[in-house]
Order: structure tokens, then sequence, then C-alpha cells
């Protein structure tokens, strides 16, 4: 029986040619020094690194000398027996031996299969050298940034919507629709913080005044018996003509089905904490500057002057003989149709 | 071909690829195409909007729902939609008049001045709502997008620099070639010797994370570490260590070349991590706000 160390190369071709080399005694060294009788050119390998021997030709025993051990089937040894009939791959550092058996003969086969080193590896360069290669992909984040977006802030917000559908006070807490919150209500709504629904009633449909009157009752009655009695087609048809901006809201109002004449439009709330902004006094000149031409235009009956200003384009005061009982002497605004105690 | 296209067609279309090849030889970038053309559109479009903002008085006070807060909303969702297409456009390149420099140029102007749109159309109202998320997001994508176009005007000649005229492969062939001689000269050193050497080729030019790749430093270097290592050691065979070191700091030169190369493509492309994602995040609060304000009208 003889060792025989078996190298393959391989040529440009591809075709691999094998060369057999007999190695003299019972006993074989192996290391990275020039000295072993099988020279590895690792440095993973030590200089002396293991001592391959057989006492009976077949079975073969490998012992590592400095420490470091060899690799079989996954674990570190430091000894191995091995049956050459039966064969076995031992791992020295980046180099394989495989010892098999042909005839009387134990054949040891040495091949690198580790690169040189890490850099000798193959690479995809479009990858290697860009951002690519050590950050999560764009698309990944794109979507997910997009799916928490969206199940935070439109369906956590319309599931709470959902899940209080015809409740009539919501329960204390965190509700998701409070995202939705364009601006602080003013002082007056500030306990309805939490109760979107208490004026946004139904989905995609404008907060009607069935929400105002459910707590306002009779407020404008107690201002003035014109504004109560009054139609919203009346009231619609007394405003000023629209300017440009007010012709491009029309439009959008008209387009996404907001009606006109609600209560919020002259009551605007989410203006920021604090009370409710006053309907100015341009409001009532709003209507009343050139009411009588438009109310009778649009074929209502006009028993008010025209008032454009408190100070300068109103109509004198007179006084106003009730039938019933007039406890206080009053003379009647003859535009707003309010009540004004006389100082004269 | 002349009988199937009007001579009038072919004639704009050469005259607009001459102009094409003019701006090519002056080397025209987006940022100056057509002499600053979306640069003025935009400014123009911001100063309208400040001075019609400044004349206009919106009762009770200035807000998004108001006629001119829709308008000036409805052109910001447009707008954000036309320069998200840009991803799209940027895949089919063209050469003619709307060519993917006039493309992206209008990309750069027309998305700077969101930042007059997106906010005048807020009134100036912020919370913390999904209304000013959308905002929010909006000027994050704007401010990564305007350090990706200073990046992109200021780093290509330190990327440049770097290179010295060496491909980005070159760079790691110098590395592979001093790894092969390393290997080879570190063969008669000791154990304890060729622990660190090994170590150095064992180390991967492209490791280390993001972090890493931004600042460009390497504090567990193993390449630095056996250099230090073997200038400490005695004995063994010195002859043979002194070249292994020699190796090892012509090596380290060549990692810090191509570790500046990746640093500065890092700070490249850091900013579309950024400027993409969050433009479909910014989408996504988008079309929560609009729904939202529909929802409760």
């Amino acid at each position: 029986m003889s060792f025989i160390l078996r190298r393959i190369s391989t040529t440009k071709t591809g075709k691999q040619i094998v060369r057999d080399q007999p190695l003299p005694g019972a006993s074989i060294t192996l290391g990275r020094d020039g000295g072993n009788t099988i020279h590895v050119a690792d440095l993973a390998v030590n200089p002396q690194h293991a001592t391959i021997s057989s006492a009976d030709g077949r079975h073969v025993r490998v012992q590592a000398s400095e420490g470091l051990g060899f690799d079989l089937n996954g674990r570190t040894l430091d000894t191995a027996d091995i049956d050459s009939a039966a064969g076995a791959e031992l791992r020295f550092g980046g180099h394989r031996l495989t010892i098999a058996r042909e005839g009387e003969n134990i054949i040891l086969l040495v091949e690198r299969i580790d690169e040189l080193s890490q850099s000798s590896k193959d690479v995809d360069e479009a990858r290697a050298f860009s951002l690519a290669a050590v950050m999560p992909g764009r698309r990944m984040g794109a979507w997910a940034f997009a799916l928490v977006v969206l199940l935070a802030f439109l369906v956590g917000p319309i599931w709470a919507w959902h899940s209080y559908r015809g409740v009539d006070v919501r329960p204390q807490g965190y509700h998701a629709d409070k995202a939705w919150l364009s601006g602080p209500l003013s002082s007056a709504h500030a306990s309805l913080k939490n109760d979107c629904q208490a004026c946004h009633v139904d989905a995609f449909v404008a907060v009607t005044d069935k929400a105002c009157v459910g707590c306002h009752t009779g407020e404008h009655k107690a201002m003035s018996a014109s504004h109560a009695d009054a139609s919203t087609a009346m009231l619609l048809a007394a405003r000023h003509p629209p300017g440009v901006g007010e012709k491009v809201l029309a439009g959008f109002a008209k387009a996404f089905n907001k009606p006109q004449g609600r209560c919020v439009e002259c009551h605007t709330e989410h203006e920021g904490a604090g009370p409710m902004p006053p309907t100015p006094q341009k409001f009532c000149a709003d209507c009343h500057d050139g009411m009588a031409a438009r109310l009778k235009a649009a074929g209502f009956k006009v028993d008010v002057a025209d008032a454009g200003d408190f100070g300068t384009a109103h109509p004198e005061f007179r006084p106003l003989v009730r039938a019933r009982r007039a406890p206080n002497r009053r003379a009647r605004c003859p535009a707003r149709g309010h009540w004004s105690i006389m100082t004269a | 071909m002349a009988s199937l296209f009007p001579r009038r067609l072919l004639g704009r279309r050469n005259r607009a690829t001459q102009t094409e090849r003019v701006r090519e030889r002056k080397h025209e970038g987006f940022l100056r195409y057509a002499n600053f053309r979306w640069a003025k559109i935009s400014g123009g479009l911001c100063l309208l909007v400040i001075t019609s903002y400044a004349l206009i008085d919106v009762t009770p006070r200035a807000n998004g729902g108001s006629w001119y807060g829709y308008t000036l909303g409805t052109i910001g969702a447009g707008l954000i939609l036309w320069l998200t297409a840009l991803g799209y456009r940027k895949r089919k390149m063209t050469r003619d008049a709307w060519s993917l420099k006039a493309w992206t140029s209008a990309h750069v102007y027309l998305g700077l001045s969101l930042v007059v749109i997106g906010t005048w159309h807020t009134g100036f109202q912020l919370g913390w709502n999904v209304h000013t998320l959308a905002w929010a997001l909006m000027m994050l994508v704007i401010l990564s997008g305007l350090y990706g176009v200073i990046v992109y005007a200021t780093l290509p000649a330190a990327l440049s620099n770097n290179r010295d005229e060496m491909t980005q492969m070159q760079m790691l062939e110098a590395i592979r070639a001093f790894d092969r001689q390393l290997h080879a000269a570190a063969q008669p050193l000791s154990p304890e010797d060729t622990a660190p050497v090994l170590a150095s080729l064992d180390e991967d030019p492209f490791a280390g994370g993001i972090r890493a790749r931004l600042t460009g430093r390497y504090p567990k270097d193993a390449t630095a570490a056996a250099l230090r290592a073997l200038s400490l050691a005695h004995g063994g065979n010195a002859d043979a260590r002194q070249k292994v070191i020699g190796l090892l700091s012509q090596k380290e030169a060549a990692l810090a070349r191509l570790r500046a190369h990746l640093r500065i493509r890092a700070m490249l492309e850091i900013w579309l991590y950024v400027h993409v994602p969050l433009t479909f995040a910014l989408i996504a609060a988008l079309s929560a706000h609009i729904i939202s304000v529909f929802f409760y009208w």
C-alpha cells in the first residue's frame, strides 16, 4: 500500500488534468511549510498542521499537531480514524482533503475550495457599489409607509365613525377620527371635540341644520321674528350677488353636494379655540344692501327697506304701533325687524 | 417618409433636435435648462400665490376650506401627482421638446414651488392632524429633493477626483491583487502573525452598514488592525513580515479609496431612500386628507 497524492488542475477550456504522485512511507505530514509532504499554500493552515498515517493500509489516522484541528462532517476534530474504503472529506482552512481508496492505494485529493480572500468573490457591480446593498428596498419602504398612513389616518377614522353610528354620546377616550380635526373647536363646542359625529352625522353629507337645532332652539327667533319666519329660499334670495371667489366656492359646493343656506355657512366652526367668530356687521349688509330688489326679483313680498351700513346707509327709525302690548317705548328697525330701545 | 408626416411637423422636430444638440455641446444641465425656463415659471407662480393671498380677503380667516384654499389645494394635489409621475417618466427617455431633462427641470422647480402653494393653502393653520401630516410629509419630500439637487450639483466632482481615472471594478481589482500578493508573502510567517493577515483577507471590502457607508468610518477594519499587530510583532521571519506590512499599507490605501468612493455614492443615493418612500406616504396622507374633508363635509 501507498499514499497517492492526487492533484486536479483545470485548463482554460475547462478540461481537467489529473496528476497522481505516490508518496513514500506510511506516515506523511501536511502543512503550510514547504518541508511537508503535502504542502498546502493556505494561510489558514499551520506550518505543520497534521500527520496522516496508516498502520494497516486501509484505516487512516489523521492527527492535528498544532491545535488548529480540521473539520470532518461539520465537527472540528484533532484526531480522526477513517476507513479509506468508506472515504471521507476533511477540511483544512480553505482546502479540502478527500480520502478515498482505489485498489490497494489510498488516494489523497487536495483542492482549494474557498476563495483566496473575500474580495476575490464575484460581485454584482450594480448592487455592491450602491446603497441598495445595505438598505431595505425603496419600493418596500414606499408601500410600508403608505400602508401605515392609510391604516392610521383613513381606515382608523372611518372605523371610529362606523363603530359609533347611531350612538348618542361617544364614550371618553381617543377616537381615531380625531386625527381629522381640521382646527380647534370654538369654546362653546369644546366639549364636542371627541365626538365628531355630534355634527358630522352621515358620511359625505355636509353638516345639516338638524345637527344644530338638536341643541340650539329658537336662537334666531329670539333675535328676530323676520329671520325666524323667513324660508331658506327667501334667505338665499336675499344674499348679495356672489363675487368671483364665491362663485368658485359655490362651484365646489355644487360639485360636491354641499347645500347652500345652512346654519354653518355663517356660523363657521374649526376656526380656532376661543369664542366662535362673530358674524360681522358686514354680514347684515351682505343681504340688506340692495336686498329689496333681489327679493322682488325672486318673487317674495318686500316689506323692508335696504340698509347698507348702520351709520351711513340705514333708513330712519320710525315708531311702530303694536295692537296687542308694548311694555317699553321701542322703535322698530325697518330693515332688520329687530327691537331697539329708543334713547331719545 | 415626407409624405407620411406633414412637412411642418418634421421641420419643428428638426429644429428641436438642433436646439438639443447645441445644449448638449454646452452641457446644459437640468438646473439651467432652457435658460432657467422652469425656475422663472415656478418663481412667477409663487409670486402670484403670495400676492393674491395678500390681496384676497377670505372671511372669517384664511384656511384651506375657503374658495382660495380649495383652488390652491387642487393645484397642489395635481402638482404632487404630476411630480410623482417622474418616477414613471424617467424610465422612458426621449430627446424632443419634453425631453427627460426638460421634465426633470420642471420637476425640480415646480416641486420647490409647492413649498409656497402647499403652505399658503394651509392658511398657516397647522395642528396635530392628518392635514398637517400631509403638509409635513410634503415638506420632507421637498427638503430631501433639495438635498438631492445640491449633492448632484456638487458631489460628482469629488467622486471623479477620488476615482483618479479608475473604474469601480478597477478599484476592487487593486484590492484583489494586494490580497493575492499578501497571501503569497505571508506564507513564511508564524501562525501568530498570519492570523491578522488572514483576518484582513477574510474581510469583505463592502462590509459595513449604512452608518459606515455614510461616514466612511470603519473602526473594526481588519487590515488596519493587521497593520498595527504586525508592526508590534517580534521574532519569526522579520523580512517576510516587513514585506507583508508594506503590502498591508498599500491595501489599506486601496481600501480607503474604495471606501471614499462608496461614501460619496452613498451620499448621492441616500436622499432617494427618503424622497421616494415619503412620496408614497405623502400620497396616502393626501388621500386621507382629501377623503376626510369630504367624509366629514
